[in-house]
């Protein structure tokens, strides 16, 4: 029974770091996918300035993962605008979509938020620009530092549940 | 179609109620900052609600009728109005100047919300007039906010629906009025509207492709515009347009009116005036 008890500890364990690790992935996946929405929007908008919700539905439609949960909330947004304004809108979608985002981060996207829509297209550009060379320097320095990050959460996680068992047994 | 809804979705709900079934008469919704909104009506501005406009107010309602996108409504805008489905807002503020054009608000302190409207039976007399003659060439005219539009528009639909083909250049969608449902004011059965093009190239494309009996259009105001009417002079093909004055003598100190008239284009002038009561009209036949 103690063997088995010990067992199902450290299968527990394990399995919270395989968890975690996961979350972390996605997370990383996260940063990339909002990158890819945000040029697929900055390539919409660059073409002709078109409106932006025509944009923001042209760039939902080729976009994937969280990146297209988040514009889907945005467009959706668009029937409250007079009540809410497009700012406001932005932000909601944010903390719907992405509220795992570090708060940097969603700092730099309500930023982003601020600016769009204005009078000056181009500007808009360069503020869609910056947006997006944050997210892949965030994705990448996401994406170097998880080998480590999962070495050490492997490791902690069984070491851990080790403990666990020899204090338990 | 209910334009009215529409001038009033644009509004934050406590300013919707605050106007409620008076919009049936409004002819504009005027809102400038610091001061209380109001409601024009019979010629005068009316408030609706204690609080003054905030240039947050004025902005809301500018992103809420451009589909948060006021740098696709640039070109428009450096006209002095953007079009939210049919409806003309007037935008005024500081403005910048990039190439000779307006390039942006910097700040924008009053919004003019003109409710179009489809009033069917005026000038009644006036249109069975031309009509019973045979169409000639008429200019409408009127100050700002008179109604020349509106006269316009049912001119339009009782010439065509009497089997005229009328060729619309309608440069500012506000004959047609067309929003993104495709709804559209009744310009008559005979009617082809081209939306939202220069009126001379408007003209010319109408001319080539659609073999009107009548042009019209609305608001001629700069040279090129009476070129766009030069250019259907000597085609066989009649003119209906509208202009801003308030006498004939007010239309003859505008080059771009005097040249017109000069020229022999227009032989019927309907006089446009809105006063307490309701809209005057009258019908005066014009010799050069």
């Amino acid at each position: 029974m103690k063997l088995l008890g010990a067992i199902l500890i450290m299968t527990a364990a394990s399995l919270g770091g395989v968890l975690l690790l996961r979350e972390k992935k996605q997370r990383q996946d996260g940063y990339r996918s909002l990158a890819a929405a945000l040029e697929l929007l900055r390539g919409e908008l660059s073409s002709g300035g078109i409106p932006l919700d025509l944009g923001i539905e042209r760039a939902y439609t080729h976009a994937k993962g969280i990146g297209k949960a988040f514009l889907s909330t945005v467009r959706d947004g668009f029937h409250d605008l007079g009540e809410h304004s497009f700012e406001e809108i932005w932000d909601k979608a944010l903390t719907d979509t992405c509220p795992w985002l570090a708060l940097d981060t969603q700092a730099e996207i309500r930023k982003l938020g601020g600016e769009l829509g204005r009078f000056d297209l181009e500007l808009q550009l360069r503020f869609l620009d910056a947006c997006i060379s944050y997210l892949k320097e965030q994705w990448q320095l996401q994406r170097s530092t998880y080998p480590s990050d999962r070495r050490v959460t492997l490791g902690l996680s069984f070491s851990l549940s080790a403990l666990l068992v020899i204090l338990l047994y | 179609m209910d334009k009215e809804a529409l001038a009033l979705s644009l509004l934050p709900a406590h300013w919707r109620e605050a106007v409620g079934l008076r919009i049936r008469e409004a002819e504009e919704i005027r809102l400038r900052t610091g001061r209380r909104p109001s409601l024009l009506l019979r010629g005068e501005e009316l408030p609706f609600s204690r609080d003054g406009v905030t240039e947050t107010d004025l902005l809301r309602i500018l992103e809420k009728a451009t589909g948060a996108s006021l740098h696709a409504a640039q070109s428009s805008l450096s006209e002095g109005f953007v079009n939210f489905r049919g409806i003309r807002i007037g935008v005024c503020g500081m403005a910048a100047m990039a190439e000779g054009k307006t390039s942006v608000f910097r700040h924008v302190s009053s919004l003019a919300v003109r409710i179009p409207r489809e009033c069917r039976g005026i000038c009644r007399e006036q249109i069975d007039a031309l009509l019973r003659e045979g169409f000639q060439n008429t200019l409408v005219v009127g100050p700002p906010g008179a109604g020349k539009t509106t006269a316009l528009r049912e001119m339009i639909r009782r010439l065509s629906d009497n089997g005229y083909r009328v060729g619309v250049a309608d440069e500012r969608n506000e004959l047609a009025s067309l929003d993104e449902a495709g709804q559209a004011f009744d310009l008559g059965r005979c009617t082809d509207a081209l939306i939202g093009l220069p009126k001379e190239r408007a003209t010319l494309m109408l001319l080539r492709g659609m073999n009107p009996l009548i042009i019209a259009m609305d608001e001629i105001t700069r040279e090129e515009d009476a070129g766009a009417i030069a250019q259907i002079c000597g085609c066989g093909v009649g003119i209906l347009a509208s202009a801003h004055a308030g006498c004939k003598e007010d239309l003859r100190k505008r080059p771009a009116y005097r040249q017109l008239l000069d020229r022999g284009f227009f032989s019927r002038l309907l006089f446009v005036r809105a006063e307490k009561a309701g809209r005057e009209y009258r019908l005066e036949v014009f010799d050069s």
